[in-house]
């Protein structure tokens, strides 16, 4: 899943209401007693509403399953072979290494220093791959596998300060 | 009840002349304590004669609009660096500086009083309140700049140390008391005033 | 089934003295607002490369800007809340204006604590960042934490005299929440039902309540750190207590702002305004689905327990049928077929319908956990609460003071003015469509600085946002006609 497919769902599902709000305003004139639309609604209710939480049901385990926990990702993305340690501070990054192995499981010790910032991994592209909170305090595990070799950069996504926009580091990956 | 309310004036310290922020907390009980109290008390000056030319000039400083104004300038005035390190120097013109501060609030406190004979000019809840919003501005102005100065204004206390506090610190705090005090008079007395039926 | 409120106004005229109060608290609101979004089109002329101002002023900006427009726009809400209720339950204006006293105290300790003392922590003003700001000092974080106190306090006595008047009216808690609705029995064949207004009002003020108890917990241990008392607070625990304040706070303004809908539109489509069984169960439902999302804001910090994020996850889910199938659908189906009236304020609740579902399904989306691991934090966030507040909680409310000083004053609206409200609906689709975009394109949020490839986007926004303001200036314009009457008219009588 990447933010295309995300975004694209948005604008379907965005189009389909709209659609729908369009049908309600442009309906107006024509108009019906209340008690007829009033059971109408009520037979849309329930015939929609089984149907809509069986399908977030659903979808709730897969999102479990598909979550960036590690326990979670060490079995979708499999067990860390390499670790790489990621200390933040008012206003950078520490990482005890700065080239990493492409299609290797990596397991990033994410903490902070001071306040909370954000490890958030950009591609060459300019696209965000994986994130996640460093906190003062806790260590996060982020489990991530590159399947691209290239640059990418980390940006603080967590509101830190006056610097909070510049706080940048790069790492290769090869 | 009102001779009561005269006889409360505070015991002028000696402390003050070292910390600003003690100094700040006496200013505080002559303006929100005191004051109040005195404007509270002010009608008593009328009983049973007619009130001379003078008291009712005076009287035309306690509609809402001078009396904001008149504490305002009041108390600023006297803020300014220099008047204030002069003042300090200066026994007449200390007794001076907080005279004007007890008549400058006075006249500010006299308009929520519900008095009939003088004045009483915010009959209603939204009166009230908008007089105290705009005097709270008018006073934690001066308290917020104070608070969070990064460098020392009244250089008279430069080269004093109180306690464990540097004057700086000591001056933040003297802003503090300022900001919070009057802050919790001026709510109290919005809360006080407010009525069901105006 | 009571429906007298298609008949009268929608808004009590008997109690003037309340409804002055009401006045008061919708337009000290709309000023506010006003400002605050002068402030949001500085800062996308920022992200547009079109003046760019420096970082600690930017982040002071933003930091007014969230601050404001949460607050302003709670106010207003409950202020319309209060015009509405003014009809059926007897209020206090010592209550209410003591409420909006100490509420109000949050603007001067705002302003002091960002323009004096340069704080610029953010409107959520996380923990340990207030306290460790580098450009501020600690007191300028305690400050803004005391701006919380006094909108948290401000809001809880609103809300505990709430509770009370409406609690003492239905005869008990159980008969408000319109559980005789709900759960009614052969053998209760006349069920006592509420004003939808009135159910509103007492479901919000729970929810109100535990929110400010979520705050208190938070800011009495920060306060006892600056106090030099504890050493530091747990990053973890307050994370989740201030997301629980801040988020309910911000969320539970949209219910409120419905809550004046289903007063309102009756006026112009002649249909509901009865606390049916689903309306009943809408607003018990509330009071859940707002105040136990809020871990959905710590998906990211891993070192949160897996079962707050489920509940988070679960919750955040549940809102989706739950807002759809009840609230969405049962106002849609007043409007359907209804002939309703178009005027500014029935453009405004349509539109407000609107805004509010598609920001629903931004919102949705990104609740999804791992959605959220690539949306976390991008400017799909504001985007999404930018979409229920821009064209959801504005609409409902501005439209609603529209209505109010119409009515009051008897100054008619103008039959062009429909037009600008229209134009405000095309206005904030776009600008939010940029907002959105922007997030899918993984542009971070709170960034003083936009990268040049990011500059378009804000670039598009601009045009949109001033076109906001050029519609809301015109409503403005007709609105104020009617200002000095309904004044007159509200107040004690002299």
């Amino acid at each position: 899943m990447t933010q295309k497919d995300i975004l694209i769902l948005f604008l379907v599902l965005s189009a389909i209401w709209t659609a729908i709000w369009f049908k309600v305003i442009l309906s107006i004139p024509n108009i019906q007693p209340e008690e007829e639309v009033t059971a109408n609604a009520n037979t849309l209710r329930r015939r929609l509403a089984f149907p809509m939480i069986a399908t977030l049901v659903i979808l709730l385990t897969a999102v479990l399953y598909w979550s960036p926990y590690p326990i979670f990702r060490e079995r979708t993305i499999g067990k860390p072979e390499v670790t790489v340690n990621v200390n933040s501070f008012q206003w950078g990054w520490i990482l005890d290494t700065d080239t990493l192995p492409v299609h290797k499981v990596i397991e990033f010790n994410v903490t902070s220093r001071d306040v909370n910032h954000g490890f958030a991994i950009y591609n060459s592209e300019g696209r965000l791959v994986a994130q996640t909170q460093a906190m003062p305090g806790y260590v996060n595990k982020l489990i991530f596998k590159f399947d691209e070799p290239g640059e990418y950069t980390i940006r603080c996504l967590e509101y830190c300060g006056v610097s909070h926009h510049v706080m940048l580091a790069t790492f290769t990956v090869d | 009840m009102f001779v009561f309310a005269i006889a409360v004036l505070p015991p002028f310290g000696e402390i003050v002349d070292v910390s600003f922020s003690a100094h700040m907390l006496q200013h505080m009980l002559l303006t929100m304590v005191s004051a109040p109290l005195l404007a509270y008390a002010w009608p008593l000056m009328y009983r049973g004669s007619e009130p001379s030319r003078f008291m009712l000039a005076l009287n035309k400083l306690t509609r809402p609009a001078a009396a904001l104004i008149t504490s305002a300038v009041g108390i600023w005035v006297w803020h300014i660096p220099q008047l204030y390190d002069i003042a300090l120097e200066n026994e007449f013109l200390h007794t001076l500086e907080h005279v004007v501060f007890l008549f400058a609030f006075i006249v500010f406190w006299r308009p929520l009083m519900n008095n009939r004979a003088v004045g009483g000019y915010l009959k209603s809840n939204e009166g009230r309140v908008l007089y105290l919003t705009i005097g709270m501005f008018t006073t934690g102005l001066l308290a917020a700049y104070i608070t969070f100065a990064k460098h020392l204004i009244y250089m008279h206390y430069a080269p004093l140390e109180v306690g464990v506090r540097s004057p700086l610190v000591d001056q933040q705090l003297g802003g503090a008391y300022m900001l919070v005090i009057g802050t919790i008079a001026m709510v109290a007395a919005i809360l006080l005033t407010l009525r069901d039926d105006p | 089934m009571s429906d007298h409120s298609i008949d009268g106004p929608a808004y009590g005229s008997e109690n003037r003295p309340i409804l002055r109060i009401a006045l008061v608290y919708m337009l000290t609101g709309f000023v506010i607002f006003l400002i605050m979004g002068i402030l949001g089109l500085i800062m996308r002329l920022d992200h547009a490369g079109w003046w760019v101002i420096s970082p600690n002023w930017f982040y002071r900006i933003m930091t007014l800007h969230g601050a404001g427009m949460v607050a302003s726009l709670l106010m207003a809400a409950l202020g319309g809340i209060i015009a509405i209720l003014n009809r059926t339950v007897k209020l206090s204006a010592r209550w209410l204006w003591s409420a909006y006293v100490v509420y109000s105290l949050s603007v001067p300790f705002l302003l002091y604590a960002v323009l004096i003392g340069g704080f610029s922590g953010g409107w959520t003003a996380l923990d340990p960042l207030p306290y460790h700001g580098m450009t501020w000092s600690k007191s300028a974080g305690v400050m803004m934490y005391v701006t919380f106190l006094a909108v948290g306090v401000g809001f809880l006595i609103y809300c505990v005299h709430i509770f009370d008047a409406v609690r003492r009216k239905a005869g008990g808690v159980r008969r408000a929440l319109a559980w005789e609705v709900i759960f009614s029995r052969k053998s209760n064949p006349q069920p006592y039902e509420p004003e939808v207004a009135e159910l509103a009002a007492i479901a919000t003020a729970i929810i109100g309540i535990v929110t400010v108890i979520g705050g208190v917990l938070v800011l009495a241990p920060l306060f006892a750190e600056a106090a030099g008392l504890v050493d530091h607070v747990n990053p973890l625990y307050s994370k989740n207590f201030i997301m629980l304040f801040g988020h309910s706070i911000a969320n539970v303004t949209i219910y409120i702002a419905v809550a004046l809908v289903y007063g309102l539109l009756p006026v112009y489509t002649k249909r509901g305004g009865h606390t049916t069984k689903f309306v009943a169960l809408a607003w018990n439902f509330t009071i859940i689905l707002v105040l136990t999302p809020p871990p959905h804001h710590l998906y990211q910090d891993f070192a949160q327990p897996l079962g707050l994020a489920i509940i988070g996850q679960v919750a955040s889910w549940s809102i989706a049928p739950s807002v759809l199938l009840l609230t969405i659908l049962g106002n849609l189906s007043y409007i359907y077929r209804s002939g309703m009236r178009w005027a500014v304020p029935s453009v405004m609740i349509a539109l407000g319908f609107w805004g509010w579902v598609f920001g629903g399904i931004g919102g949705t989306i990104d609740s999804a956990i791992p959605a959220n691991q690539l949306l976390h934090n991008t400017l799909w966030v504001p985007a999404h609460f930018h979409a229920y507040y821009l064209l959801g909680v504005t609409t409902f409310v501005w439209g609603y003071l529209f209505y109010l000083i119409s009515d009051l004053s008897g100054v008619r609206e103008k039959a062009s003015t429909k037009i600008a409200a229209w134009l405000y609906g095309i206005a904030g689709a776009g600008f939010l469509l940029v907002f959105f975009f922007s997030g899918a394109d993984s542009i971070p949020r709170r960034y003083a600085v936009h990268l040049p490839e990011w500059n378009l986007y804000a670039a598009i926004a601009v045009p949109f946002v001033l076109l906001t303001i050029f519609s809301l200036l015109w409503i403005i314009a007709d609105m104020i006609r009617g200002l000095r009457g309904a004044w007159r008219n509200t107040g004690a009588t002299k």
